[in-house]
């Protein structure tokens, strides 16, 4: 089982959806696909066609990037964050689209608990 | 009690409702709602007494919101929304319009979705996806967008749609066929001026109660159809630009539409000498009288898209329109007189006017 810490913005739209939910999967994609079966409606707001994950929504495995196929252990904490974005026209997903926007968008949106302990003394984030 | 009158209105930043009553003279605002998504068309369909909003969030994609009482609380889905894993995505849902117990989305890039369970789950319209002429299809400067869907008034099987840039297809069989309709509109920025297909339809709009008589409001002009859009003839003439987007039908008398001419394609798309106007005819087309007072006539650099026109059903007839600075307009009076309801909303995209019985 996996701790997924989901964004207000993804809960408002799913109803019962809570920031915190403990879902079962050994990828990411399997996370989402558990989460969409106990709140149906969430695949379709973080996944597009190929399937992969929606260009401008960022997965972080334990703090590190990841995509539909990036393995999640045990025990591990899954971080759904929408990209930092702003400034460019709204109302289309090209909006804030340009080359590296995605890495980009990976080095701003830094989980909280990531943040946190950068403010103290460096130790490991994950075991092994 | 009087009845109320609901103005639906779509924004870059959420959807909003500016509610008065009958008299139309004092409007309170609630919103935003749909939790601030950019949306692109908001709709009311009468039979069911539900709200819809169609739009598309640069983070969570295309969805349709849902709301049975008058916008208060919101749900929304995609599912069934989409090309396929190996199709194209869909980045917004660009006009929903309920019809004959159904629900139809357009989405870009072009392409028609049916719900059958109020939204909560769509299908693909494949008859008009798989359209022969679809290799040809190119986008506008907005995309390859289906924009306008014109259900007709009786017959659930007949439609016509809207692309940008590809022109207006109509269906006769529930959407499993289409057929272009396009005969007689310029399409001066192709090699070909009166193509088949590849005409910029901006909105299409139906003549009350004469299913054949339809309006459009094109790239290149503005032009009437008594035939269901087989045939189309240009009504530009008295016009002061034959670009625009915008337009209303009359809710009863179908020679009477009004529009928003804007100053051209590539000469900044706001109103002529930035001197606000909303125009009207009575006759079909065959004049045209510009409606001005109470509008900004100097430095007046507004634009109104193609959605961001509506009329109520009231007696006169009240229009009403939203610009993309966030200008919300009224007219009690059909048009002849106007009065600034708000200044300060977000680009406007959408409006339609409810009236909501006591």
């Amino acid at each position: 089982m996996a701790e997924v810490v989901l964004p207000r913005s993804l809960a408002v739209l799913i109803p019962g959806l809570p920031h915190r939910a403990t879902v079962d999967g050994s990828t990411v994609a399997e996370v989402i696909a558990g989460l969409d079966r106990a709140w149906p409606g969430v695949a379709d707001r973080l996944l597009e066609a190929g399937p992969a994950i929606r260009e401008h929504i960022n997965v972080f495995v334990d703090g590190d990037p990841a995509a539909l196929g990036t393995a999640v252990a045990p025990g591990a904490t899954v971080h759904v964050i929408p990209a930092i974005a702003g400034g460019s026209g709204g109302g289309s997903a090209r909006a804030g689209t340009r080359p590296g926007a995605r890495s980009e968008a990976r080095s701003q949106a830094v989980p909280r608990a990531l943040a946190s302990a950068r403010r103290g003394p460096r130790r490991r984030l994950t075991a092994g | 009690m009087t009845d109320r009158l609901l103005l639906l209105v779509g924004t870059k930043k959420g959807a909003f409702i500016v509610e008065s009553d009958t008299a139309r003279r004092t409007w309170a605002v609630r919103g935003p709602t749909c939790d601030g998504w950019p949306i692109q068309d908001i709709s009311y369909d009468p039979a069911s007494g539900a709200m819809y909003a169609g739009g598309g969030s640069p983070w969570y994609g295309p969805t349709v919101f849902r709301s049975d009482d008058l916008g208060a609380t919101w749900t929304q889905s995609s599912d069934g929304i989409t090309y396929g894993d190996d199709g194209p995505k869909i980045t917004a849902v660009w006009n929903v319009t309920a019809a004959h117990g159904s629900v139809y989305a357009g989405v870009g890039p072009a392409g028609l979705f049916r719900s059958d369970d109020g939204g909560t789950t769509w299908s693909h319209v494949e008859g008009l996806t798989n359209h022969p002429t679809r290799p040809t299809w190119q986008p506008g400067a907005g995309g390859l967008i289906l924009h306008t869907i014109v259900p007709h008034p009786t017959d659930r099987d007949r439609m016509w749609i809207a692309i940008s840039a590809v022109g207006t297809f109509e269906t006769r069989d529930g959407g499993l066929s289409w057929e272009p309709r396009n005969h007689g509109v310029r399409a001066d920025f192709q090699p070909d001026p009166m193509p088949e297909t590849g005409q910029c339809v901006h909105k299409l709009v139906a003549a009350a109660g004469e299913p054949e008589h339809l309006y459009q409001q094109n790239h290149c002009g503005v032009y009437r159809s008594f035939d269901g859009g087989a045939t189309w003839q240009e009504i530009t003439a008295g016009l002061p630009s034959e670009f625009g987007f915008g337009m209303v039908a009359h809710p009863r008398d179908p020679l009477t539409v009004w529009n928003i001419p804007l100053n051209g394609a590539d000469k900044g798309r706001f109103m002529p000498d930035g001197s606000a106007a909303v125009w009207r005819t009575h006759d079909g087309g065959d004049t045209w009288i510009r409606g001005q007072d109470g509008l900004p006539q100097r430095d007046a650099y507004l634009g109104v898209l193609r959605e961001a026109m509506a009329r109520d059903e009231l007696d006169p007839v009240g229009v009403y329109f939203g610009t993309s600075t966030g200008q919300l307009f009224a007219s009690a009076d059909g048009g002849s007189s106007w009065d600034a309801i708000s200044t300060t909303f977000p680009p406007i995209w959408s409006v339609e006017a409810v009236r909501i019985p006591a």
